[in-house]
């Protein structure tokens, strides 16, 4: 199932990298993306990236192990932590893109 | 490499798919994901580069180590630049870790009997330079990697021999007790790490109990930011307090153990709460660290009975056992236990 034709206007998403040789709140950096203040385009670009990122995932207990740093990101189809679907993307796997938009947000 | 007939995946083996999806461009990613079926069990398996240094033994007591030069790319494990036996080259980074991992292994030798991270003398592999103002060191399930950090928070990871230390001890770890990295067993897991991170760096130094400073990572904190290192094993929670980190969010006392999804439940935040409770076992013994409560840890941690999902409780019922096996009195037993029950933990 792709996230393009499961995620609508309500959804939100959450983006942290954490993992490292200690954990420092400051440097986790988290970002929320939400789908109601996003144009069309940047949905897609997102959906797309989180499609990607099904495949990149694996079990929270391997994401992080001997102080690997991952990005942990969290989907909130209906905008609310009443339901989350929560996926763990090792670094060394991340791709640029998801990287990127951890960084500076769906773009333009 | 020849792809061989068992190969599921097909002529391209499964290890370069995996290679391709880490290191490749966009388009190589791509490819290799759609190359590799959706299989779980593969998604869950930690392929490993091999090398030929994988086979190598190095000689009873002697180390045999490999430093590896990434070139502030993210390739593993980059361009081997000293091996066993050869002069400094001139790099803080490659050489710091050459001394390092020495250093670590001189402690597990001499101390504990333990024969590498392997117990069979294999190799130790360490790579520096890696990424771009890359702010961590980690462990990958083969070798220890390092960054150059970017020099305004942090300053280059092989600087700080506790932590060279904690990362080889994350690879000891994994042969033994395996402790799942998630919650309670992670936090055990990073704490193991912490206790013989400090050790090997007290006696490196031949320090006394009284003497050490108890912080790990000490050496890494750039001179602008506010703290005494990462963590405090002395005072979980007291090491930092900066607006470029925030503030060290590490519990001492089970009653302000913290329930959390981040940090894979909190593996770097609870394990403030073992880290003190050895510390205190070593304060309680008074002269070097690693002469008893070490012993009693290494014991604990080799035991066959400590299960992969050990929760504090339970790795601290064993540190108990295995201090009235090691030591007759009950001098150490009851340190232990003080130990333990100094941080909430009931024994």
């Amino acid at each position: 199932m792709s996230y393009q034709h499961s995620l609508g206007e309500r959804a939100r998403v959450r983006l942290a990298r954490e993992g490292g040789v200690a954990y420092m709140p400051a440097l986790a950096r988290p970002r929320e993306i939400a789908f109601h203040e996003c144009s069309l385009s940047q949905r897609k670009r997102v959906c797309k990236l989180l499609d990607e990122a099904e495949q990149l995932k694996c079990p929270g207990d391997q994401a992080g192990q001997g102080d690997q740093r991952y990005f942990r990101i969290i989907i909130m189809p209906v905008g609310s932590e009443n339901e989350v679907i929560t996926l763990h993307v090792p670094e060394r796997r991340a791709p640029e893109s998801l990287v990127a938009l951890w960084e500076k947000g769906p773009g333009d | 490499m020849k792809a061989t007939r068992n190969n599921p995946y097909g002529v391209i083996p499964p290890h370069l798919l995996n290679y391709l999806i880490e290191h490749g461009n966009d388009r190589h990613r791509r490819c290799a994901l759609n190359t590799l079926t959706l299989d779980s069990r593969f998604r869950a398996r930690t392929e490993r580069h091999t090398s030929p240094t994988d086979a190598r033994r190095g000689a009873r007591g002697e180390p045999l180590r490999y430093i590896f030069d990434a070139g502030n790319t993210m390739e593993l494990p980059g361009r081997q630049v000293r091996r066993e036996g050869q002069r400094s080259t001139g790099d803080e980074a490659v050489d710091e870790a050459y001394k390092d991992l020495g250093a670590t292994y001189r402690f597990f030798w001499e101390v504990l009997g333990r024969n590498a991270i392997d117990d069979e003398g294999g190799a130790l592999l360490g790579t520096v330079h890696y990424g771009e103002d890359y702010q961590n060191a980690f462990w990958n399930g083969y070798q220890m990697v390092f960054g150059d950090g970017d020099g305004e928070i942090f300053l280059s990871f092989t600087r700080a021999l506790d932590v060279v230390a904690h990362e080889l001890t994350h690879g000891i770890t994994e042969r033994e007790a395996g402790l799942v990295y998630y919650n309670q067993p992670g936090a055990l897991n990073e704490s193991v790490s912490d206790v013989f991170g400090v050790m090997v760096a007290q006696y490196d130094a031949s320090q006394t109990v009284e003497e050490a400073d108890w912080s790990i990572g000490r050496e890494l904190l750039a001179p602008n930011i506010n703290g005494t290192g990462l963590r405090s094993m002395s005072q979980p929670g007291t090491a930092y307090d900066d607006p470029l980190l925030g503030r060290d969010p590490q519990p001492a006392h089970m009653r302000d153990f913290v329930e959390t999804n981040e940090d894979n439940g909190g593996v770097h935040i609870n394990s403030g709460i073992p880290n003190r409770a050895f510390y205190l076992t070593a304060m309680a013994l008074g002269g070097h660290s690693w002469e008893r409560a070490g012993k009693v840890w290494y014991a604990t941690l080799t035991d066959d009975r400590l299960a992969n999902d050990a929760e504090f409780v339970d790795f601290a019922r064993l540190t108990l056992d295995n201090a009235e096996q090691l030591f007759e009195g009950g001098e150490v037993r009851e340190a232990v236990r003080g130990g333990w029950q100094g941080v909430g933990v009931e024994v």
